[in-house]
């Protein structure tokens, strides 16, 4: 009986390949191999030695001292404590606002088409656009937000260059085109709600603000959770605009984690402390992904 | 109701002060480009800079035939078409054939791979580029369409994507065709792309705009920079001195259009519940 199982397995494998089934996957098999599972499997070797880019044929291994060099790099501390910085200050406001929008705009009408178009013109630039636009409007000399200041009386502001200012400006521009797209998403969530909910609501009395709790947010709370979660994973993935913006300064204040292995990677040809950095990023992403099967879960159950 | 008109007059006013928000640099990049830096500079703080001058129509391209002659952006304009047509290519290829295998054929080991699939979904491009360029660069691809290409085509999520879109193709369509005696290859060319348009033309425009918006990897890929696609020369364009910003705002305005031409006609493949569906 075993023996017969195995046979029908053993066929149903060369029947995938003699049938040339298996060309269908073959292709994207290769490729996810090639380029997704082989360099996550580079990194955690590489994260392991001092592998320099210049030297291939002269790497030894080093055991943690990557991992442990980490934990003394002042740099490496700053942007991974600026990643968390960028999610604390872009996450809540992102969900919060686009949430807010949403159902200021919700209900379909002519007035809140044209609304809808103006919020969600920022999602059809790049963020290499968006990046370049902002740094034009928030020149420190010539720029459009400078002008307006001065011509109110206030000081002009090194919006890129004061480091105290430089994280938060870069997290606000981020935010205004991040809101378009959640704010779409939430948005549909929203008229997905019977209105005889809410009818039935008013017939007993109940203010906007209980309607909200008690219906609204029922309602669409997985798409919050979905909302949350994207925002979470991508604000962790920032780059291009600290890049663009700051080349992560002044004083790496506004590097982020990418960045920063980038950085290693590239410019200092450190592929071994890169590597384990990319490592540590992963399970970041992980971890991310852990806490959405949960809330997920939780909420189907 | 007595609060009422005062809550709907609140209502607007914050409506319209986002409306202003999110439009004003878009507003002043697409007006910027058309008017000279004397203009630009002069009306810069007040309304003016974001009423185009009509006065001045005939003069409106000057900076775009500026900008395209001082910087060669039309080489990079046809570069960051051919990447972009590459990798759009490559990937609704390569992934719908995996998806539709994944979805239709007794693929051994199916529950592994499915499941192998999905963790891989966690780890984005960007996590491992260090490692991708190191393999690219011991193959010789850098500066090659190749390098970039590549690494950009076969992707998890939207193999996933085209997975659970074919699943839910009628098994029926596929039999009668496969007892006519029609290839697999047929079936799927003859009579599932052209039921599929949905996915393929939500996932086409997807990658498009990836492709085309990507930076930082065609800026480790290519060191000539002639290969260069326009997300890079652009920014190039702003750090050269002297940067004229009429020139500036001219070039970005060009990197937008095209992915603004592609959002206008896909826009009915662009809905939230296409995007949000895979992750769920």
């Amino acid at each position: 009986m075993h023996n017969l199982k195995q046979k029908m397995k053993q066929n149903k494998t060369l029947d995938f390949i003699f049938s040339g089934k298996i060309l269908f996957l073959l292709p994207a098999f290769t490729l996810i191999s090639i380029f997704v599972i082989y360099p996550l499997m580079l990194a955690v070797g590489y994260s392991f030695t001092d592998y320099y880019l210049l030297k291939p044929n002269d790497i030894s291994f080093v055991g943690f001292d990557n991992y442990m060099e980490i934990a003394y790099d002042k740099y490496a501390k700053k942007a991974f404590f600026n990643s968390a910085k960028y999610v604390i200050y872009i996450v809540p406001l992102q969900v919060i606002l686009s949430l807010f929008l949403a159902t200021l705009i919700a209900k379909k009408s002519k007035t809140n088409t044209l609304f809808r178009t103006a919020f969600f013109s920022p999602y059809i630039l790049s963020i290499i656009v968006v990046s370049l636009l902002w740094k034009n409007i928030l020149d420190p000399n010539s720029g459009i937000v400078n002008e307006f200041l001065a011509s109110l009386g206030f000081a002009k502001q090194e919006f890129f260059s004061d480091p105290n200012l430089a994280l938060p400006t870069i997290s606000f521009i981020i935010l205004w085109q991040g809101i378009s797209f959640q704010m779409l998403i939430l948005m549909a969530a929203l008229q997905d709600i019977p209105s005889s909910l809410y009818e039935a609501a008013s017939m007993e009395g109940a203010n906007a603000w209980q309607k909200f709790k008690h219906i609204t947010l029922p309602s669409i709370k997985g798409q919050v959770v979905f909302v949350l979660i994207v925002v979470t994973t991508g604000t962790f993935k920032i780059i291009i605009e600290p890049l663009v913006l700051t080349n992560g300064g002044p004083q790496g204040s506004t590097s982020s984690i990418l960045l920063y292995m980038f950085e290693q990677g590239t410019r200092y040809r450190q592929i071994g402390y890169s590597s384990a950095i990319t490592v540590i990023f992963a399970f970041i992403l992980i971890f991310i992904a852990f806490v959405q099967r949960k809330l997920v879960k939780e909420e189907e159950g | 109701m007595k609060g009422f008109t005062v809550i709907r007059l609140l209502k607007y006013i914050v409506l319209i002060a986002f409306a202003i928000l999110f439009l004003f640099p878009t507003v002043w990049m697409f007006v910027s480009s058309t008017k000279t830096v004397a203009e630009i500079s002069e009306e810069i703080g007040s309304i003016q800079s974001f009423i185009p001058n009509f006065s001045n129509i005939q003069n409106w391209l000057v900076p775009y035939q500026e900008m395209f002659s001082r910087f060669n952006f039309s080489i990079h304009f046809f570069n960051s078409v051919f990447y972009t047509f590459v990798i759009v290519f490559g990937s609704l290829l390569v992934n719908s054939l995996a998806g539709y295998a994944l979805a239709v054929f007794d693929v051994p080991f199916k529950k592994f791979i499915t499941g192998a699939l999905i963790i891989l979904i966690i780890f984005p491009f960007q996590s491992v580029f260090i490692q991708i360029f190191i393999i690219i660069n011991q193959w010789n691809l850098t500066n090659t369409v190749w390098g970039l290409a590549l690494p950009h085509i076969g992707s998890a999520f939207y193999i996933y994507l085209f997975m659970v879109f074919f699943q839910k193709i009628p098994k029926e369509l596929r039999e009668s065709a496969y007892i006519d005696g029609a290839s697999n290859w047929k079936i799927f060319t003859k009579i599932v792309i052209p039921i599929s348009k949905p996915i393929f033309m939500t996932i086409g425009i997807l990658v498009f705009v990836g492709a085309w918006n990507d930076y930082v990897w065609p800026l480790m890929v290519f060191t000539e920079e002639s290969k260069y696609p326009l997300s890079v020369a652009v920014n190039i364009m702003n750090e050269t001195k002297p940067a004229y910003l009429n020139q500036v705002m001219a070039g970005l305005t060009v990197t937008t259009i095209p992915i603004l031409l592609v959002y206008i006609m896909g826009q009915k493949y662009i809905t939230p519940q296409n995007s949000s569906s895979g992750i769920k």
